[in-house]
Protein backbone atom coordinates (compact mmCIF):
# COMPACT_ATOMS: atom_id res chain seq x y z
CA UNK A 1 0.00 0.00 0.00
CA UNK A 2 1.25 3.47 -0.83
CA UNK A 3 1.55 6.14 1.85
CA UNK A 4 -1.62 7.72 0.43
CA UNK A 5 -3.59 4.49 0.72
CA UNK A 6 -2.41 4.00 4.29
CA UNK A 7 -3.32 7.58 5.18
CA UNK A 8 -6.79 7.24 3.67
CA UNK A 9 -7.25 3.98 5.52
CA UNK A 10 -6.40 5.74 8.80
CA UNK A 11 -8.87 8.49 7.91
CA UNK A 12 -11.55 5.90 7.24
CA UNK A 13 -11.04 4.43 10.70
CA UNK A 14 -10.96 7.87 12.31
CA UNK A 15 -14.23 8.80 10.55
CA UNK A 16 -15.93 5.63 11.76
CA UNK A 17 -14.96 6.55 15.30
CA UNK A 18 -15.43 10.32 15.20
CA UNK A 19 -18.31 10.81 12.79
CA UNK A 20 -20.27 7.59 12.28
CA UNK A 21 -23.79 7.63 10.88
CA UNK A 22 -26.39 7.44 13.69
CA UNK A 23 -27.37 3.83 14.35
CA UNK A 24 -31.02 4.74 13.72
CA UNK A 25 -30.15 5.76 10.18
CA UNK A 26 -29.52 2.19 9.05
CA UNK A 27 -32.80 1.13 10.68
CA UNK A 28 -34.76 3.86 8.91
CA UNK A 29 -33.08 3.01 5.60
CA UNK A 30 -34.11 -0.64 5.99
CA UNK A 31 -37.62 0.33 7.01
CA UNK A 32 -37.95 2.53 3.91
CA UNK A 33 -38.39 -0.66 1.90
CA UNK A 34 -41.66 -1.41 3.67
CA UNK A 35 -43.01 1.99 2.63
CA UNK A 36 -42.77 1.20 -1.07
CA UNK A 37 -46.12 1.33 -2.86
CA UNK A 38 -45.34 -0.33 -6.13
CA UNK A 39 -48.96 -1.19 -6.95
CA UNK A 40 -50.25 2.35 -6.67
CA UNK A 41 -49.90 5.19 -9.12
CA UNK A 42 -47.03 7.51 -8.29
CA UNK A 43 -48.03 11.13 -8.86
CA UNK A 44 -45.48 13.47 -10.37
CA UNK A 45 -43.79 16.27 -8.53
CA UNK A 46 -44.73 19.23 -10.70
CA UNK A 47 -43.34 22.11 -8.75
CA UNK A 48 -41.37 22.68 -5.54
CA UNK A 49 -40.28 26.15 -4.56
CA UNK A 50 -37.50 24.76 -2.36
CA UNK A 51 -35.90 22.95 -5.30
CA UNK A 52 -36.36 25.87 -7.63
CA UNK A 53 -34.70 28.27 -5.18
CA UNK A 54 -31.39 26.35 -5.11
CA UNK A 55 -28.66 28.60 -6.42
CA UNK A 56 -30.99 31.59 -6.71
CA UNK A 57 -29.24 34.25 -4.71
CA UNK A 58 -32.21 36.49 -3.96
CA UNK A 59 -34.89 33.82 -3.62
CA UNK A 60 -37.12 34.98 -0.80
CA UNK A 61 -37.89 32.94 2.25
CA UNK A 62 -41.59 32.61 1.48
CA UNK A 63 -43.62 29.53 2.30
CA UNK A 64 -42.65 26.29 0.62
CA UNK A 65 -45.16 25.36 -2.05
CA UNK A 66 -45.26 21.93 -3.63
CA UNK A 67 -47.54 20.65 -6.40
CA UNK A 68 -48.25 17.08 -7.42
CA UNK A 69 -50.18 15.78 -10.40
CA UNK A 70 -51.55 12.33 -11.14
CA UNK A 71 -53.63 11.09 -14.06
CA UNK A 72 -56.94 12.06 -12.46
CA UNK A 73 -56.03 13.85 -9.26
CA UNK A 74 -53.66 16.51 -8.04
CA UNK A 75 -52.61 18.32 -4.89
CA UNK A 76 -51.01 21.63 -3.93
CA UNK A 77 -49.53 21.93 -0.48
CA UNK A 78 -47.81 24.56 1.59
CA UNK A 79 -45.32 23.48 4.24
CA UNK A 80 -44.54 25.95 7.01
CA UNK A 81 -42.60 25.72 10.26
CA UNK A 82 -44.98 25.42 13.18
CA UNK A 83 -44.27 25.66 16.88
CA UNK A 84 -44.30 21.87 17.09
CA UNK A 85 -43.26 20.30 13.79
CA UNK A 86 -44.49 21.53 10.43
CA UNK A 87 -47.91 22.85 9.46
CA UNK A 88 -49.19 21.54 6.16
CA UNK A 89 -52.09 23.20 4.41
CA UNK A 90 -53.30 22.27 0.98
CA UNK A 91 -55.94 21.45 -1.54
CA UNK A 92 -56.60 18.31 -3.51
CA UNK A 93 -58.29 18.30 -6.90
CA UNK A 94 -60.12 15.65 -8.90
CA UNK A 95 -62.33 12.83 -7.63
CA UNK A 96 -60.56 12.37 -4.30
CA UNK A 97 -62.71 10.63 -1.70
CA UNK A 98 -60.12 10.19 1.01
CA UNK A 99 -56.71 11.68 1.71
CA UNK A 100 -53.98 10.96 4.21
CA UNK A 101 -50.61 12.44 4.98
CA UNK A 102 -47.75 10.08 5.69
CA UNK A 103 -44.34 10.46 7.26
CA UNK A 104 -41.93 7.54 7.49
CA UNK A 105 -43.23 6.95 11.02
CA UNK A 106 -46.94 7.73 10.90
CA UNK A 107 -50.07 8.20 8.80
CA UNK A 108 -52.83 10.68 9.56
CA UNK A 109 -56.19 11.03 7.89
CA UNK A 110 -56.85 14.47 6.45
CA UNK A 111 -60.25 16.00 6.81
CA UNK A 112 -61.16 17.63 3.53
CA UNK A 113 -63.68 20.47 3.31
CA UNK A 114 -66.13 20.88 0.42
CA UNK A 115 -63.39 22.41 -1.71
CA UNK A 116 -60.88 19.66 -1.00
CA UNK A 117 -58.89 21.84 1.37
CA UNK A 118 -57.15 20.62 4.49
CA UNK A 119 -54.82 21.76 7.22
CA UNK A 120 -52.81 19.74 9.69
CA UNK A 121 -50.29 20.70 12.36
CA UNK A 122 -47.44 19.11 14.21
CA UNK A 123 -46.10 17.07 11.31
CA UNK A 124 -42.78 15.55 12.33
CA UNK A 125 -40.40 13.44 10.34
CA UNK A 126 -37.74 13.71 7.67
CA UNK A 127 -40.23 13.58 4.80
CA UNK A 128 -43.90 13.48 3.91
CA UNK A 129 -46.16 12.31 1.12
CA UNK A 130 -49.88 12.28 0.41
CA UNK A 131 -52.00 9.28 -0.37
CA UNK A 132 -55.18 10.00 -2.31
CA UNK A 133 -58.02 7.57 -2.86
CA UNK A 134 -60.31 8.20 -5.78
CA UNK A 135 -63.99 7.46 -6.40
CA UNK A 136 -63.07 4.45 -8.48
CA UNK A 137 -61.15 2.95 -5.57
CA UNK A 138 -57.84 3.76 -7.16
CA UNK A 139 -54.96 5.00 -4.96
CA UNK A 140 -52.39 7.61 -5.90
CA UNK A 141 -49.31 8.36 -3.77
CA UNK A 142 -47.10 11.38 -4.21
CA UNK A 143 -43.32 11.26 -4.19
CA UNK A 144 -41.66 11.86 -0.83
CA UNK A 145 -40.82 15.46 -0.08
CA UNK A 146 -38.12 16.21 2.47
CA UNK A 147 -39.32 18.51 5.23
CA UNK A 148 -37.06 21.02 6.97
CA UNK B 1 -19.29 -12.34 -11.12
CA UNK B 2 -18.24 -8.69 -11.38
CA UNK B 3 -19.29 -6.16 -8.74
CA UNK B 4 -21.64 -4.66 -11.36
CA UNK B 5 -23.40 -8.01 -11.90
CA UNK B 6 -23.70 -8.33 -8.18
CA UNK B 7 -25.30 -4.90 -7.90
CA UNK B 8 -27.66 -5.59 -10.78
CA UNK B 9 -28.88 -8.72 -9.02
CA UNK B 10 -29.34 -6.90 -5.72
CA UNK B 11 -31.31 -4.10 -7.37
CA UNK B 12 -33.50 -6.50 -9.34
CA UNK B 13 -34.15 -8.68 -6.29
CA UNK B 14 -35.05 -5.63 -4.21
CA UNK B 15 -37.32 -4.48 -7.06
CA UNK B 16 -39.21 -7.75 -6.82
CA UNK B 17 -39.71 -7.44 -3.08
CA UNK B 18 -36.64 -9.04 -1.51
CA UNK B 19 -35.97 -7.24 1.77
CA UNK B 20 -32.61 -9.03 2.23
CA UNK B 21 -31.38 -7.62 -1.09
CA UNK B 22 -32.55 -4.17 0.00
CA UNK B 23 -30.73 -4.53 3.32
CA UNK B 24 -27.57 -5.44 1.41
CA UNK B 25 -27.89 -2.20 -0.59
CA UNK B 26 -28.41 -0.29 2.65
CA UNK B 27 -25.29 -1.89 4.15
CA UNK B 28 -23.30 -1.03 1.06
CA UNK B 29 -24.28 2.60 0.62
CA UNK B 30 -25.48 4.16 3.87
CA UNK B 31 -22.01 5.08 5.10
CA UNK B 32 -21.17 6.60 1.69
CA UNK B 33 -24.37 8.65 1.61
CA UNK B 34 -23.67 9.83 5.15
CA UNK B 35 -20.10 10.74 4.17
CA UNK B 36 -21.36 12.74 1.19
CA UNK B 37 -23.83 14.69 3.32
CA UNK B 38 -21.17 15.37 5.95
CA UNK B 39 -18.73 16.31 3.18
CA UNK B 40 -21.25 18.98 2.16
CA UNK B 41 -21.10 20.13 5.80
CA UNK B 42 -24.65 19.34 6.74
CA UNK B 43 -25.25 19.08 10.45
CA UNK B 44 -25.76 15.54 11.65
CA UNK B 45 -29.56 15.82 11.96
CA UNK B 46 -29.89 17.29 8.45
CA UNK B 47 -27.47 14.72 7.06
CA UNK B 48 -29.55 11.90 8.54
CA UNK B 49 -32.76 13.34 7.03
CA UNK B 50 -31.20 13.69 3.61
CA UNK B 51 -29.93 10.12 3.63
CA UNK B 52 -33.28 8.74 4.79
CA UNK B 53 -35.04 10.60 2.00
CA UNK B 54 -32.65 9.17 -0.60
CA UNK B 55 -33.64 5.65 0.50
CA UNK B 56 -37.36 6.51 0.48
CA UNK B 57 -36.97 7.85 -3.07
CA UNK B 58 -35.06 4.78 -4.20
CA UNK B 59 -37.95 2.54 -3.13
CA UNK B 60 -40.24 4.59 -5.37
CA UNK B 61 -37.72 4.62 -8.15
CA UNK B 62 -36.67 0.95 -8.16
CA UNK B 63 -39.08 -0.15 -10.90
CA UNK B 64 -37.89 2.65 -13.15
CA UNK B 65 -34.16 2.51 -12.50
CA UNK B 66 -32.70 2.21 -16.00
CA UNK B 67 -29.16 1.19 -15.09
CA UNK B 68 -29.21 -0.98 -11.96
CA UNK B 69 -25.41 -0.97 -11.82
CA UNK B 70 -25.57 2.82 -11.40
CA UNK B 71 -27.73 2.65 -8.28
CA UNK B 72 -24.87 4.11 -6.21
CA UNK B 73 -24.51 7.08 -8.53
CA UNK B 74 -28.30 7.56 -8.43
CA UNK B 75 -28.30 7.56 -4.62
CA UNK B 76 -25.38 9.95 -4.21
CA UNK B 77 -26.84 12.29 -6.83
CA UNK B 78 -30.10 12.36 -4.86
CA UNK B 79 -28.17 13.11 -1.67
CA UNK B 80 -26.10 15.83 -3.38
CA UNK B 81 -29.24 17.61 -4.64
CA UNK B 82 -30.91 17.43 -1.25
CA UNK B 83 -27.72 18.74 0.40
CA UNK B 84 -27.65 21.74 -1.93
CA UNK B 85 -31.30 22.36 -1.12
CA UNK B 86 -30.64 22.24 2.64
CA UNK B 87 -27.69 24.62 2.29
CA UNK B 88 -29.74 26.97 0.13
CA UNK B 89 -32.61 27.02 2.65
CA UNK B 90 -30.23 27.58 5.57
CA UNK B 91 -28.58 30.44 3.69
CA UNK B 92 -31.92 32.12 2.95
CA UNK B 93 -32.85 31.81 6.58
CA UNK B 94 -29.74 33.72 7.48
CA UNK B 95 -27.37 31.00 8.60
CA UNK B 96 -24.14 32.54 7.33
CA UNK B 97 -22.47 30.50 4.62
CA UNK B 98 -19.14 31.01 6.37
CA UNK B 99 -20.31 28.67 9.08
CA UNK B 100 -20.33 25.94 6.50
CA UNK B 101 -17.28 26.93 4.52
CA UNK B 102 -14.90 27.83 7.30
CA UNK B 103 -15.93 25.76 10.26
CA UNK B 104 -13.75 22.72 10.60
CA UNK B 105 -15.66 19.67 9.46
CA UNK B 106 -15.23 17.62 12.61
CA UNK B 107 -16.32 20.47 14.91
CA UNK B 108 -20.00 19.61 15.03
CA UNK B 109 -19.43 15.90 14.91
CA UNK B 110 -20.81 13.74 17.68
CA UNK B 111 -18.71 13.54 20.80
CA UNK B 112 -15.82 11.34 19.89
CA UNK B 113 -16.22 7.84 21.20
CA UNK B 114 -13.18 7.71 23.45
CA UNK B 115 -12.92 3.94 23.36
CA UNK B 116 -13.05 3.76 19.58
CA UNK B 117 -10.74 6.69 19.12
CA UNK B 118 -8.37 5.63 21.84
CA UNK B 119 -5.32 6.00 19.70
CA UNK B 120 -3.93 9.44 20.19
CA UNK B 121 -2.73 9.36 16.64
CA UNK B 122 -6.24 8.89 15.24
CA UNK B 123 -7.53 11.82 17.24
CA UNK B 124 -4.67 13.99 16.03
CA UNK B 125 -5.31 12.87 12.47
CA UNK B 126 -8.96 13.85 12.71
CA UNK B 127 -8.05 17.25 14.16
CA UNK B 128 -5.51 17.97 11.43
CA UNK B 129 -7.99 16.77 8.80
CA UNK B 130 -10.27 19.58 9.98
CA UNK B 131 -7.62 22.15 9.07
CA UNK B 132 -6.91 21.23 5.44
CA UNK B 133 -8.49 23.14 2.54
CA UNK B 134 -12.31 22.85 2.55
CA UNK B 135 -12.43 21.34 -0.94
CA UNK B 136 -9.92 18.71 0.17
CA UNK B 137 -11.99 17.94 3.27
CA UNK B 138 -15.03 17.49 1.06
CA UNK B 139 -13.33 15.10 -1.35
CA UNK B 140 -11.53 13.11 1.34
CA UNK B 141 -14.66 12.88 3.51
CA UNK B 142 -16.36 11.11 0.61
CA UNK B 143 -13.32 8.96 -0.24
CA UNK B 144 -13.04 7.76 3.36
CA UNK B 145 -16.53 6.26 3.24
CA UNK B 146 -16.72 2.63 4.30
CA UNK B 147 -16.64 0.56 2.13
CA UNK B 148 -14.41 2.64 -0.17
CA UNK B 149 -16.56 4.19 -2.91
CA UNK B 150 -16.05 3.78 -6.66
CA UNK B 151 -14.79 6.85 -8.51
CA UNK B 152 -18.02 6.83 -10.53
CA UNK B 153 -19.97 7.32 -7.30
CA UNK B 154 -17.51 9.95 -6.03
CA UNK B 155 -17.82 11.78 -9.33
CA UNK B 156 -21.63 11.83 -9.04
CA UNK B 157 -21.45 12.90 -5.39
CA UNK B 158 -19.23 15.89 -6.02
CA UNK B 159 -19.98 16.73 -9.69
CA UNK B 160 -16.33 16.19 -10.41
CA UNK B 161 -14.89 14.50 -13.52
CA UNK B 162 -13.72 10.96 -12.75
CA UNK B 163 -10.31 11.78 -14.24
CA UNK B 164 -9.60 14.58 -11.80
CA UNK B 165 -10.40 12.58 -8.65
CA UNK B 166 -7.06 10.70 -8.54
CA UNK B 167 -4.81 13.77 -8.96
CA UNK B 168 -6.90 15.85 -6.51
CA UNK B 169 -6.88 13.01 -4.00
CA UNK B 170 -3.08 12.89 -4.23
CA UNK B 171 -2.72 16.67 -3.74
CA UNK B 172 -5.10 16.65 -0.78
CA UNK B 173 -3.38 13.72 0.92
CA UNK B 174 -0.01 15.43 0.37
CA UNK B 175 -1.37 18.52 2.05
CA UNK B 176 -2.66 16.44 4.94
CA UNK B 177 0.71 14.67 5.25
CA UNK B 178 2.59 17.99 5.46
CA UNK B 179 0.28 19.30 8.17
CA UNK B 180 0.48 16.01 10.08
CA UNK B 181 4.28 16.11 10.00
CA UNK B 182 4.20 19.73 11.20
CA UNK B 183 1.80 18.87 14.02
CA UNK B 184 3.96 15.93 14.99
CA UNK B 185 7.19 17.94 15.08
CA UNK B 186 5.47 20.67 17.13
CA UNK B 187 4.18 18.08 19.59
CA UNK B 188 7.64 16.51 19.71
CA UNK B 189 9.24 19.90 20.44
CA UNK B 190 6.94 20.42 23.40
CA UNK B 191 7.94 17.21 25.04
Amino acid sequence: MSDHDVLLDHLRRAALAADPPPAALVDSARAAFGLGRLDDELAQLLHDTATEAVGVRDAGDGPRLVSFGGVEVGADIEIADGSDGSRVTGEVSGPVTRASLQTPEATRELSLDDHGRFRTDGVRGAALRLELETESGYTVVTPWVRVG
Amino acid sequence: MTPDDDLTILVKSAGSGDQAAWDALVARYTNLLWSVARGYRLERADAADVVQVAWLRLVEHLPRLRDPERVGAWLVTTVRRECLQVLSTRRRRGVPMDDFVLAGLPDDAAPVDAALLAEERAEGLWRVFGSIAPRCQKLLRVLMADPAPSYVDVSAALEMPVGSIGPTRARCLDQLRVLLDEAESTAGGER
